[in-house]
């Protein structure tokens, strides 16, 4: 982790010394606000930790829970207080800010469950038991959404929830296994030189704090494996060192050295754990308090982490979240009740939350939804065999080109039973990335290394 | 649960992958979703699976005539018991689509079926979901079953994913996957360009010279107990010492010539271990009325043997082919044969023969069950195990397979299944006809049961004994005990002899530990999450009998029980588990996978935790007490404490961090609890690489 400047007071945006903090002004400037923002939890935290000593001196015991408590009542207080300034920081430089987050949905989506053609001939036809319900939202385009996703109907109406339909590559086979493989790493893993797509994408977003790569998990997800670091984790609160107060400063620094030197590169992933622990204990010293009315629930307990981060001033850039169960060759439910509605509710519920309790950070946020492939435009009598043409969903801070993105050719010509590849899903990601952190086409291009960018209009 | 992250598959689910990526996201799971397949649902036969309304079981493949040769069905949209449509399969070859799960044929054109037209489509995908009314908008078949027939395809050659994976490597193998970045890059230039194999282990460790930088000590016989055990404790150090390099490796080759540690005979503790397959299934009301759940059972048990067992290389041999070999322990099924496949496949052969324990797996109802052989008939080709068979079973993807592979094998493996609770071959369901798989070829033009199954074994001992698999095994072999990077010339010496031996287990081992590549290789393995458990367990001592102070309380079962719960419920907190990987690829082998700060702090925590001793359902060594005779100064109680836990001494450098957690300097003088700092200093110690590696 970089080195942490103390001082009291944001540094004005024209300053010299907020330019040595970073290569470009924006990255300065949240960063020095991170800074701003640990020292003022530092001194926050000491305050209170004098306080609590006397109270501790009082009373036999550990008292671990109520005093970490206390101090990050403080802290967390002091973070909320200084978010006002990064979202302004935000206009300030209105390029390659902001976080992208890449929700990965691992069985396969049936797109068509999703959003789907109004009273289309061709469904009706082929799966007259897994329609879109009467109670489904419009589309623009003569479309319309499953009603699961009513919790995000606000965004609908504000122009920033749309749908890409008809998305592949012909890099993608029926397989899982290889097709998640060659979503997660935008490309075959020869071509991308086992690198995840997250990871090349990051190459263009300058320096970063140790949580400008995120994936919620125990394991790093694909998408993040690469040259530039990333740390993933369950929880913000589990980047915390237990035991006794008094040797856990000194036991991180010793972790620290004993990791320096190993000739293994794990040596750099320990590092930039240890990095992210000051930052995490400060913003989980107490029970995360999402705002008034917000509740997280299931895959939005992986939100909540994100928000956690994110509202904390921790500079996440890039952040990925999983979310399983979707391979439904069987008693699919598109419907309202169904189990695929349920499940699509479920997240369409955490994204709501997600962005209600960012507030006007999310303004800063674009959230991309998408799966491995799509899957047959048949039915099997209840669900539905492994595809391709799938749908990707984007929710956004910045207003888009409409609720239905994209070419959309009709189901008249159907490739090998599946909905065609009307657009490709590396375009797409391409362009969500490209809108979301002003990137050039170049940059763009390098992130697919096989591949021929062509951007897509998805952003108003 | 079993399978709790995806809707329940019908019979013939053509790939019941659990989708289930993040081990913790997937962990945010739909438990209402697998409520009617729950432990408490009555399973009537085959698998668990409520008998499903599938139209085809109700059509009888003997029925028919039998012209021969001839392919499979073709269901089209009039339904079952029409005759295929005539297609050409050149040379005998089996038709290789069905209405099921095209196969990604191979040369086809990429297909785009005009709408008159989408009458076709439909067919091609969902002839089997439609309702008469549904058939009668189309107004005939013929059309329909034409178009059907040329475009179930999965692309064309042009696509990459129509090719073979070996040409194209559409995917590649998950190890090598995440080892194609940076990561692997810096692995590699640490591993020897080349090799030899020596007379023996001894030999070859003695001749090797450590030349890579690591700051673990480059012993012999420490490297040898973090590599072939699940970590050195003060004992295994001795028992090494005391035998000598090749007399431990010997007695470790003979598992059952070596004595049960404590704890293995406390397993009785555990009352599902002990049941058959068939006691499972009669009992399984009352074993859940007390909330047994003989599949986490199986797990706990595993984890006691990782961390008490003196057959410690036979253990780690065992969680070796649960990755390669994978079936999950939690699956619909899973509680009642998952145990019955670890006892009688795995540990069977752990040691033994490679090809013996496919053909035993393929014959087991947990893998038939698993991955959906029981659904799979010859007029319904379901290919998911006969794909994995080849993907991540015995050749892996780059092993020159094509679709066309898959789809052959998945017909001659039609039949197999179970029935009662048992495996049985079903004749009446298997597809008859000449197949030609790699190299190999059959007639398979028998309907009796015996000679149609020996076919199928014959087919499985071949491909476990095809130049790829060996290459495979040898690949993954090395990945295990050498690094994540192996080198080439190591796994090609393994291969060899895998071959000559024909897939003997313990030659492939010999030629590995008595190569210069594994004795070189000190410090490049880094252990997974549940290693690094395990091998803290190990480095504290800790006993399975319960403390004194401990208080059972009005528990039905055992604190030895209870305890290994507790251990196997923090492995799945971290992200692995003893068989856990939902999806039949296992775990990632290669450290960048597990590279989670989370996961990183929850095991430093989980340290700590042990070494305070809080917890009384195992009996703890004091930290004060880790150390025999402690020194009276800090910097020798260190040393001490180092060579306690992770069998070596540490440089100045090092030693004097550790001594920074205390805030004393090395002639400080310190009493046995280190003045109060024993457990931060302990956990410091095994927070260190020095732990982390192996």
């Amino acid at each position: 982790m970089e080195k942490t400047v103390y001082n009291t007071y944001p540094l004005h945006p024209e300053c010299p010394d907020l330019r040595r903090l970073a290569d470009n002004p924006a990255e300065a400037l949240l960063r020095a606000e991170a800074d701003v923002v640990a020292a003022e939890n530092a001194a926050e935290r000491d305050r209170y930790r004098r306080l609590e000593d006397l109270e501790e001196a009082q009373q036999d015991g550990r008292g671990v829970t109520r005093r970490t408590f206390v101090a990050g009542a403080a802290a967390t207080a002091t973070a909320l207080a200084t978010a006002q300034f990064v979202t302004t920081s935000a206009s300030f430089a209105a390029t390659k800010t902001g976080t992208l987050i890449h929700v990965f949905l691992y069985g396969g989506l049936d797109g068509l469950s999703l959003v789907a053609p109004d009273n289309d001939p061709v469904l009706a036809k082929a799966r007259p038991d897994l329609l879109l319900g009467d109670d489904s939202l419009a589309l623009g385009r003569g479309f319309k959404l499953t009603s699961a996703f009513k919790p995000l109907e606000q965004w609908l109406k504000a122009g920033q929830l749309g749908f890409i339909p008809a998305v592949s590559d012909e890099r993608l086979s029926r397989s899982h296994f290889q097709a998640a493989d060659a979503c997660n790493l935008g490309g075959l893993p020869n071509e991308t030189g086992g690198r995840g797509w997250l990871d090349g994408l990051v190459d263009n977003l300058g320096k970063g704090t140790a949580f400008r790569s995120v994936g919620v998990g125990s394991t790093l997800p694909r998408s993040l494996v690469g040259n530039n670091g990333a740390l993933s984790l369950n929880s913000v609160g589990s980047l915390r060192l237990n035991g006794d107060d008094r040797f856990r400063a000194a036991t991180e620094k010793a972790i620290r050295g004993l990791f320096t030197g190993i000739n293994h590169p794990v040596e750099e992933a320990v590092q930039d754990g240890l990095g992210a622990l000051a930052t995490a204990q400060k913003l989980a010293a107490k029970p995360y308090q999402p705002a008034e009315g917000v509740k997280y629930e299931g895959v939005g307990n992986a939100f909540q982490q994100l928000a956690q981060l994110i509202k904390g001033g921790a500079n996440v850039r890039v952040a990925t979240v999983g979310m399983g169960g979707y391979d439904t060759h069987e008693n699919q439910g598109t419907r309202s009740g169904g189990q695929l509605h349920r499940r699509l509710n479920e997240l369409a519920s955490a994204m709501a939350a997600f962005f209600t309790d960012l507030g006007p950070k999310a303004a800063d946020v674009t959230i991309m939804v998408s799966s491995e492939f799509g899957r047959r435009v048949g039915s099997n009598s209840g669900g539905t065999d492994h595809g391709h043409g799938g749908v990707i969903t984007l929710l956004s801070g910045k207003k888009l080109a409409g609720s239905l993105l994209g070419t959309w050719n009709g189901l008249d010509k159907l490739d090998s039973g599946d909905v065609p590849e009307y657009n490709n899903m590396f375009n797409v990601y391409g362009a969500v990335a490209q809108g979301r952190f002003g990137l050039t086409n170049a940059e763009v291009d390098k992130v697919f290394p096989r591949q021929k960018y062509a951007p897509m209009k998805l952003y108003a | 649960m079993a399978d709790q992250n995806v809707p329940p598959r019908r019979p013939r689910d053509d790939r019941g992958w659990d989708a289930q990526q993040h081990p913790s996201s997937g962990g945010y799971q739909d438990l209402t979703a697998s409520a009617p397949y729950g432990y408490d649902t009555p399973h009537p036969h085959q698998g668990g699976y409520p008998a499903q309304a599938d139209p085809r079981t109700s059509y009888h493949f003997a029925g028919q005539p039998d012209p021969a040769p001839r392919g499979p069905q073709w269901v089209g949209p009039e339904g079952l018991g029409r005759p295929a449509p005539a297609r050409t399969a050149g040379a005998g070859l089996p038709n290789l689509d069905d209405g099921d799960e095209p196969g990604r044929g191979v040369g086809r054109r990429k297909a785009l079926v005009a709408l008159g037209g989408t009458a076709a489509v439909v067919a091609g995908g969902a002839a089997l979901a439609m309702t008469p009314q549904v058939r009668g908008l189309f107004g005939g078949d013929a059309a329909a079953g034409d178009a059907t027939g040329t475009t179930v395809t999965d692309g064309t050659a042009a696509r990459p994913s129509g090719q073979q994976p070996s040409t194209v490597r559409t995917y590649t193998e998950q190890n090598e996957s995440y080892m194609g970045s940076r990561a692997g890059e810096a692995l590699k230039k640490n591993a020897p360009a080349g090799g030899r194999t020596f007379s023996g282990p001894a030999a070859a460790a003695a001749e090797t010279k450590v030349t890579v930088k690591t700051v673990l000590a480059k012993d012999p016989v420490l490297h040898l107990a973090r590599r072939a055990t699940f970590g050195p404790t003060p004992q295994l150090l001795a028992d090494i010492k005391r035998q000598g390099i090749d007399g431990w490796i010997r007695a470790q080759f003979e598992p059952d010539k070596i004595e049960p540690s404590r704890a293995e005979l406390k397993l009785a503790d555990l009352p599902t271990q002990k049941l058959s397959v068939q006691q499972l299934r009669d009992q399984r009301d009352q074993l859940n009325e007390r909330g047994a759940q003989p599949e986490r059972e199986m797990v706990d048990a595993t984890v006691a043997r990782q961390i008490w067992s003196k057959r410690q290389l036979f253990e780690v041999m065992v969680d070796f082919w649960n990755d390669f070999l994978h079936v999950a322990a939690e699956f619909d099924g899973g509680e009642v044969y998952r145990s019955s496949f670890d006892r009688d496949v795995v540990r069977a052969h752990a040691l033994g023969s490679y090809p013996e324990m496919l053909v035993a797996a393929n014959k087991h109802p947990a893998l038939l069950l698993y991955l959906n052989q029981n659904d799979s008939r010859a007029d319904a080709v379901n290919e998911n195990l006969a794909r994995e068979n080849l993907e991540l079973y015995s050749v892996g993807v780059d092993g020159g397979y094509t679709e066309k592979d898959v789809r052959q094998a998945a017909l001659l493996q039609t039949g197999r299944g179970v029935e009662d609770g048992k495996y049985i071959f079903r004749a009446d369901r298997h597809y008859v006809g000449k197949v030609k798989i790699l190299g190999f070829t059959h007639a398979n033009n028998s309907k009796d049961a015996k000679k149609a199954d020996a076919a199928v074994d014959a087919y499985i001992a071949y491909i476990a004994l095809h130049p790829s698999t060996a290459k495979y095994v040898a690949q993954s072999l090395a990945t295990r005990f050498v690094s994540d990077t192996p080198p080439k010339s190591l796994v090609d010496r393994l291969a060899k002899t895998y071959t000559a031996n024909k897939g003997m287990i313990k030659p492939v081992l010999m030629t590995l530990f008595s190569s210069s590549e594994f004795w070189a290789a000190v410090g490049q393995k880094v252990r997974r999450p549940m290693e690094y458990l395990v091998a803290t367990y190990r480095a504290l001592g800790v006993s399975p009998e319960a403390s004194p102070k401990h208080d059972n309380g009005d528990n039905k079962r055992t604190p030895f029980a209870r305890g290994l719960r507790q251990v196997s419920d923090k492995m799945r907190e971290l992200g692995q588990f003893p068989m856990g990987q939902p999806t039949p690829d296992g775990y990632p082998d290669v450290y960048i996978a597990w590279t989670s700060a989370g996961t990183m702090v929850n095991g430093w925590n989980e340290a700590g935790e042990l070494i305070a001793g809080y917890r009384t359902q195992f009996t703890y060594v004091k930290p004060e007490k880790l150390v025999a005779k402690p020194p009276a100064t800090a910097g020798a109680y260190v040393d001490a404490l180092a060579l306690r836990l992770v069998g070596q001494k540490l440089t100045a450098r090092e030693k004097n961090l550790i001594l920074g957690v205390a805030d004393v300097s090395a002639t400080a003088k310190v009493d046995a609890t280190f003045n109060g700092a024993i457990t931060a200093v302990a956990r410091a110690i095994l927070a260190s690489p020095q732990h982390h590696l192996r």
